[in-house]
């Protein structure tokens, strides 16, 4: 028992310690951005993204430094990885629609069915990662309210406890529904400057649209080198991996 | 060179009418400013009103006089009389060389004397007769290489050219191009009738106003002496790069032309038209260097500037004048006004553009809204110095604004009226918002919960724990002595035993033990069911007990009427079976009904 005591703080202790130098590293970016050396900042930020640590923040911070440079491709693609962490933060949501502005390919907003944009915006409040720690949460409620329903001596608990496990029992799928359908869509940016979409994943293939640096775009399908896309209209085209950036 | 006298003669006098608006008494050579050695050449002093040479020109050694002349003229225009005096020396070379000669003293009636400064002719060893022009032909083809052969034999008499003052500029630098007829001395020019001009593609132009007295001067082409004259000038500035070219300017011309046979007292003049075309020119635009300062409005050339201000202590809302000068040479038309960044709450206006000789002055109003001590930041101008190839950035100095308040305004006084001053907040640009200053937790890249990837983990671990929370609750149930579940589930079995003692008695038909049987187990099961003291139940009181424990009156009713039924068979005997059995399901009815209730 001891033993496992020991592990575990070893285990706290070391994660701790990385935090705390990551910390350094992002309040040393931090200065290199103020300072306006944003190359230097985002070699700082970049350095905690290769440790295998992330956080909205940094990803927001780090699509600041590429906006200043004038990089709107990548710009793009930090602050969607940031609003997928955290699509509830303002200034992330802010610098995204600045960014986007500075887009050359322009889509047109189809007026949509009120009850999809309602959906929209219930999924837009939280993270993939909070829907499915709700779900988590919701099915452990379920399982207190399941054992006082079968524990219970008070009739009127009993029946409280069943209705109310039924309600979270819907809501646990309401949340899990979300989950995945955020999940469900791999979005990405085109990094490049310009890029030929295909009919087919081949350089023989004809083409059939352009598009431009920091447009977001679905990817559908892999093949090889090759990436289907599906632009907001629906339009699908093949592209190669490497002009795009997966969020 | 008889042949064009009189042109010379007519351009003379249009020089003299010029000249005559001045003051009277002045002295000027007029000589070609380039011979052949062995030409006879005219070198004339010509005095503008009342004057007298004031001893001999002296002519340098290879430069022979042969005759000497002089020729006084009248002319009365608007009723004013000018006067001219012509010395003629007829001269000849003998050397090629350099020659600078023929400086003058004029003095006229009252003693003022006027000089003139000596001309400077080149003699060259070119041949200079019209029979020899086959030989010059082929030189002048170069200049002037697709001048019509089919015209005249002696073709190359007569060429225009265009001269640009250089072929190698940045863009957005400016060039003079200049166009030039060039004709043979022994030809004659009466004129012009179509032409055509291009219209200089890639190039902002303006025309350069060269004034009426243009006059021919020699020019040496490929050794043999031409005359030209500039017909047209324009300032070219490009305003793209690469290679650009000028098209042909096309002018036909009137050619006057002594042919070969000649009769005794005049000579035979050929008359012609001919159409003349300039080679065409390509120009080489070099882009210019990037990293253009933010202040750069592509303003090219050398420029000094002046940045003023009218006054520095205003009351608010009085106008000021910002003036900026720019002066100096370069593409002076094209530079747009400097941005000045004026404090943001003044009312600034366009800056108005007025453009003199050299320089060129953006008058700047705006109207300073609120009191304090305002700084406009210092003005900022860019060129591009196309001698050095770089840019250059002027910039003066920032200056302080004393506002004081304005003692008209409408502030707020002692009533507390709407505050006339109030507006809106004005949005002066967009931006992205400044990065976050603290760090959030980190997490591992893609993990969903607690660093892991994946929430199956979570939910057996939750399923674990329910089942072992289940059934340990399951065993302390079982376990638990819950007395007053235990006595339901008794009631009901005892109700039941009772119950059966008495089915017992009823298939035996003893109808006095049935009945107390029955009365015994409905008072014992009433007793264990609703915790109530035996001893304690009685007929009257029994309905009260029920109600206290909330038992539905209905049932109170059907206990009560099985209780007196039993009493009353008990002792009103006599009666069938069929009544015992009634009874008996009516109890075992009511039993069960409580039981359902209360389960």
């Amino acid at each position: 028992m001891k033993k496992i005591y020991f592990i575990l703080a070893i285990l706290i202790v070391s994660n701790l310690a990385t935090a705390q130098s990551n910390d350094q590293i992002f309040a040393a970016g931090n200065n290199f951005y103020n300072a306006a050396k944003y190359d230097s900042a985002i070699i700082e930020y970049s350095k905690i993204l290769d440790q295998n640590k992330e956080s909205s923040y940094l990803y927001y911070n780090l699509g600041n430094a590429y906006f200043k440079q004038n990089n709107i491709g990548k710009a793009i693609l930090y602050y969607e990885r940031a609003y997928r962490l955290n699509p509830s933060d303002d200034d992330i949501e802010h610098n995204l629609a600045m960014a986007r502005t500075q887009v050359t390919d322009k889509f047109d907003d189809v007026p949509q069915f009120f009850m999809i944009t309602f959906f929209e915006k219930i999924k837009s409040m939280f993270s993939a990662n909070t829907w499915g720690t709700l779900a988590l949460t919701l099915f452990a409620i379920v399982l207190v309210l399941a054992l006082l329903f079968l524990f219970s001596k008070s009739l009127f608990i009993r029946r409280l406890s069943f209705w109310l496990a039924c309600l979270a029992l819907v809501l646990l799928i309401c949340c899990k529904c979300v989950e995945s359908s955020i999940r469900s869509v791999k979005g990405a940016i085109v990094s490049v400057p310009v890029v030929t979409a295909k009919s087919s994943p081949d350089d023989n293939g004809k083409d059939v649209f352009l598009l431009h640096e920091g447009t977001k775009i679905r990817v559908r399908d892999e093949l090889g080198e090759w990436q289907k896309i599906e632009l907001p209209n629906g339009e699908q085209g093949w592209v190669v991996k490497e002009s795009i950036d997966v969020i | 060179m008889k042949t064009n006298k009189l042109l010379k003669k007519f351009i003379i006098l249009v020089a003299f009418i010029a000249i005559a608006g001045n003051a009277l008494g002045q002295i000027k050579i007029e000589a070609p400013n380039m011979v052949s050695v062995g030409e006879v050449f005219n070198f004339n002093y010509v005095i503008t009103g009342q004057g007298k040479l004031s001893g001999q020109p002296s002519f340098p050694s290879e430069i022979q006089n042969l005759a000497y002349g002089s020729t006084f003229m009248q002319t009365s225009i608007n009723g004013k009389a000018t006067s001219q005096t012509i010395h003629q020396f007829t001269l000849r070379a003998n050397k090629e060389g350099k020659y600078t000669f023929g400086a003058m003293q004029a003095t006229d009636a009252s003693g003022n004397s006027h000089s003139c400064n000596d001309v400077t002719i080149e003699v060259i060893a070119g041949q200079n007769n019209s029979q020899n022009s086959g030989a010059n032909t082929q030189q002048g083809q170069n200049a002037a290489p697709s001048n019509n052969k089919s015209n005249n034999a002696g073709g190359e008499d007569v060429f225009m050219r265009m001269v640009p003052s250089r072929t190698t500029l940045y863009r957005g630098d400016n060039l003079t191009l200049s166009l030039k007829l060039y004709r043979n001395p022994q030809v004659g020019i009466s004129g012009t009738s179509a032409s055509k001009f291009p219209s200089f593609d890639g190039f902002w132009t303006k025309d350069i106003d060269i004034g009426n007295n243009q006059q021919w001067h020699r020019e040496n082409i490929n050794g043999k002496i031409y005359e030209a004259i500039l017909i047209k000038q324009w300032t070219l500035s490009p305003q793209k790069s690469g290679n650009l070219r000028i098209e042909p300017i096309e002018i036909t011309w009137g050619i006057q032309k002594r042919t070969a046979n000649r009769n005794m007292f005049f000579p035979d003049i050929e008359e012609y038209d001919k159409p003349l075309r300039t080679p065409t020119i390509t120009i080489v635009v070099k882009d210019m260097p990037s990293g253009a300062p933010q202040s750069y409005t592509g303003a090219v050339g050398k420029y000094t500037m002046n940045a003023t201000i009218s006054r520095n202590q205003v009351t608010a809302n009085d106008a000021v004048t910002l003036n900026v000068k720019i002066s100096g040479s370069g593409n002076m038309s094209l530079i747009s006004a400097p941005k000045i960044e004026f404090p943001s709450d003044f009312d600034s206006y366009d800056p108005k553009k007025t453009e003199s000789g050299g320089s060129i002055n953006f008058e700047y109003n705006f109207v300073p809204r609120s009191a304090g001590t305002f700084i406009i930041e210092p003005v900022k101008f860019s060129y591009f110095n196309p001698t050095d190839g770089k840019y250059t950035t002027l910039s003066s100095n920032p200056m302080t604004i004393e506002v004081a308040k304005d003692p008209n305004a409408t502030t707020a006084q002692s009533t507390y009226s709407i505050p006339a001053n109030q507006r809106d907040v004005k949005i002066l640009g967009k931006d992205i918002r400044f990065i976050k200053p603290a760090p959030e937790a980190w997490k591992n890249k893609n993990s969903r919960i607690f660093g892991v990837k994946c929430y199956y983990p979570f939910y057996l671990i939750l399923i674990a724990i329910f089942a072992a929370l289940y059934f340990y609750l399951r065993k302390k149930n079982k376990n638990s002595h819950n007395i007053v579940l235990m006595r339901n589930r008794k009631a009901k079995s005892i109700a039941k035993k009772r119950l059966k003692v008495a089915e017992k008695l009823m298939k035996l038909n003893s109808a006095n033990a049935f009945y107390e049987e029955l009365s015994k187990a409905v008072y014992g099961y009433l007793g264990d069911k609703y915790s109530l003291p035996l001893a304690e139940l009685s007929r009257d009181n029994v309905s009260e007990m029920l109600a206290s424990k909330n038992v539905e009156k209905e049932n109170i009713d059907k206990l009560i009427g099985i209780i007196d039924e039993c009493e009353y068979a008990r002792y009103a005997p006599g009666d069938s079976n069929a009544q015992m059995h009634t009874l008996y399901n009516n109890t075992i009815e009511v039993i069960s009904t409580l039981e359902q209730k209360t389960k």
